[in-house]
């Protein structure tokens, strides 16, 4: 398991960079009125309001001729709790599924510097809350209070809080045959009873055994 | 331990075993004049083998990046594990001696199975990475053994045919030109538990360039890639 | 690195045993053991003491930190002390796991010592949590954990380093994209949203 770093397979990169983004159209773009659902001219009004995706935004340089990206309001309300160190109560998740990384893409289009700022800042004032939560209740759900990067964060926290607890019970040292293994015995087991012709020449001792450690 | 009737097929045994350093000393001596770059060089124990070994792979295990192969050292300790196999096999099963020797044996198999799945896992995840990186490197500096190099080029190969059937060959050209983008490379600047050998001075801990000497045995965490020549150069471990 | 591998590295450390046979030195490629000559304390690494015990064929002599009074002042100093301790042994948690679980007998009021040793860890692992948190807030990104033993490590392991990743990547992202607008503004002062954008090819993804 390998910490969470962008690449152009990871499918919550992809997801992220569907989001919409709110921008300002600054110039008339000719035949490009099927963007904005409210306008019923052909051409694209400057001035117009409109939603784009964050994979279209993100190709364009910060200062391009046609469209202002609008910082989305989740942003600029958490600026107080950032400012006064209150972030932890505070529910990321439901304010956005991908707080930092939809901000992290924002950043550069951030005139005011406010978003970059406060996407680190929040995420260090709440690595304590995460490692208390991930230590003290690992079984309780956060989908409201935490967002991907930090539901991932608390995932491996419980995950390391599981295995030192079973090692301590000295519950962990088994050896287990693996999922993938396991599997496939059902799946055999199944086809034996399907077909009743005793012997399976493929299931050899070597793939019963087979485990992990 | 041992029964009366066995003891001296036994002890011969035993004695094979005994000699297994002054085996392994042989091997080396032959694979330091292969290098020759020094002819004073001390012969190499299997202890020392295993050392390496061992810093090798808890190294791989937390290092964000393939780091130089061992293909030298794992061989020798292949060859010091089958050797000792063979004087073993005459020996009963139940034998304090068999025992106690064939429990080390499975321990250093674990090592060194454990040490190249880990890197098979980092050259699947960062097949082209590696491969482009080590296509940069002088061939002492390969981050890929031979035998892993080969598997990477498969390893890559079919993933792109697999991508190219069901999905690629079906889109614009535009798309298909984006191998460039599609190479995901390891995040080097991942933090870190490292612990030093010996002391360094003078290393930088953070972006503004602030500089820390480190004391041998002192330990730190910090970003993997203002440390990796440490690694590199055995000055420090990562734990 | 999760326990069952601290603990296989842990089984290097060397342990005194008692054995109750006799035999001629082994010549292990880990290093050589014995001669074990029954009555005889011996050091063995703690995966074979392990062993030995199971089949009986020995005793453990717990190492000498492993005693209630040595115990109770370390878990005072523990609690004094801004700082980690330097435990009497690398592995403390892994030698006082293995001997406890395989030869409670051989370890005289093993239930109380396993209470302080608990007691020591967790205090330890408070305070990693409390200077963690002082160390993240301090804006670093670096920090010595001297004394630290790999299974206290592995209670922040790998939630804190990963952390530590992003709060990284996102302040390189705020730090590269000030310093390029600072140096954009300084081509286009006043411009509000201006549309010269040559000058914008300093910024790259």
């Amino acid at each position: 398991m390998m910490n969470y770093f962008p690449n152009y397979y990871s499918i919550e990169d992809i997801f992220v960079t569907q989001e919409k983004v709110e921008c300002k159209v600054n110039t008339r773009l000719q035949r490009l009125g099927f963007l904005d659902a409210g306008a019923e001219t052909e051409d694209l009004e400057p001035g117009r309001t409109i939603n784009l995706p964050l994979w279209y935004i993100k190709e364009l340089k910060v200062n391009n001729a046609y469209f202002t990206i609008a910082v989305p309001d989740i942003y600029k309300n958490v600026h107080k709790a950032v400012c006064e160190a209150e972030t932890t109560h505070i529910e990321l998740g439901r304010l956005h599924p991908y707080f930092y990384e939809f901000g992290r893409y924002l950043t550069p289009y951030d005139r005011n510097h406010v978003i970059g700022r406060i996407i680190f800042e929040t995420l260090r004032q709440r690595v304590r809350h995460l490692l208390d939560i991930s230590k003290n209740d690992g079984d309780t759900k956060h989908e409201h209070r935490l967002d991907n990067i930090e539901s991932k964060l608390h995932e491996a926290g419980v995950r390391t809080n599981t295995l030192y607890i079973n090692w301590l019970q000295m519950s962990g040292n088994h050896i287990r045959t693996s999922q993938l293994v396991e599997e496939h015995q059902k799946k055999r087991k199944r086809a034996d009873r399907s077909d009743d012709e005793g012997d399976n020449e493929t299931d050899t001792p070597t793939s019963k055994k087979r485990s992990t450690m | 331990m041992s029964t009366r009737e066995s003891m001296s097929d036994s002890e011969n045994v035993e004695q094979a075993l005994n000699e297994h350093d002054m085996i392994t000393e042989a091997v080396l001596a032959d694979a330091y004049e292969e290098d020759g770059d020094d002819e004073d060089a001390e012969p190499i124990t299997a202890q020392k083998v295993l050392e390496i070994l061992e810093t090798a792979w808890t190294n791989e295990m937390c290092a964000p990046e393939l780091l130089q192969h061992q293909s030298d050292m794992l061989e020798l300790m292949m060859s010091q594990v089958a050797h000792m196999e063979e004087q073993m096999k005459d020996l009963d099963k139940n034998d304090f001696r068999f025992v106690v020797h064939q429990m080390e044996l499975e321990r250093i198999r674990y090592i060194m199975a454990s040490y190249l799945r880990c890197r098979l896992q980092k050259i699947e995840a960062f097949t082209q990475h590696i491969i482009n990186q080590d296509a940069t490197y002088d061939v002492a500096d390969k981050r890929l053994s031979p035998e892993e190099s080969k598997y990477a080029q498969e390893f890559a190969t079919n993933v792109d045919e697999y991508f190219n059937k069901v999905a690629t060959r079906y889109m614009p050209n535009q798309q298909r030109g984006e191998a460039e983008q599609r190479v995901v490379a390891p995040n080097l600047m991942s933090h870190v538990f490292l612990k030093a050998n010996v002391a360094v001075s003078g290393v930088i801990v953070g972006v503004d360039d602030e500089e820390v000497d480190l004391t041998p045995g002192s330990q730190h965490i910090i970003p993997y890639q203002l440390v990796s020549d440490l690694i590199q150069r055995n000055q420090a471990k990562l734990i | 690195m999760d326990p069952s591998i601290i603990e296989f590295i842990g089984e290097k450390s060397m342990i005194s045993i008692i054995p109750n046979f006799s035999n001629e030195p082994l010549h292990l490629i880990y290093g050589s053991v014995g001669p074990f000559r029954a009555g005889f304390p011996v050091f063995v690494p703690l995966w074979l003491a392990a062993h030995l015990r199971k089949q009986q064929k020995c005793r453990i002599v717990p190492p000498e930190w492993m005693e209630l009074e040595t115990l109770e002042e370390i878990k005072e100093e523990e609690k004094r002390s801004k700082f980690f301790t330097k435990m009497p042994c690398e592995h403390y948690m892994v030698v006082a796991q293995l001997v406890m679980s395989t030869a409670p007998d051989d370890v005289p009021r093993c239930e109380e010592l396993r209470t302080i040793i608990k007691d020591i860890f967790d205090i330890r692992e408070s305070k990693l949590r409390t200077s963690i948190d002082a160390f993240i807030k301090g804006e670093g990104t670096y920090a010595k954990l001297d004394n630290l033993t790999l299974l206290e490590m592995h209670s922040v392991r790998p939630i804190l380093p990963y952390s530590l990743d992003h709060i990284a990547r996102y302040q390189r992202v705020a730090t590269a994209s000030q310093r390029d607008t600072s140096m954009l503004s300084l081509n286009t002062t006043g411009g509000a949203s201006g549309t010269g954008s040559m000058s914008n090819s300093l910024f790259s993804q």
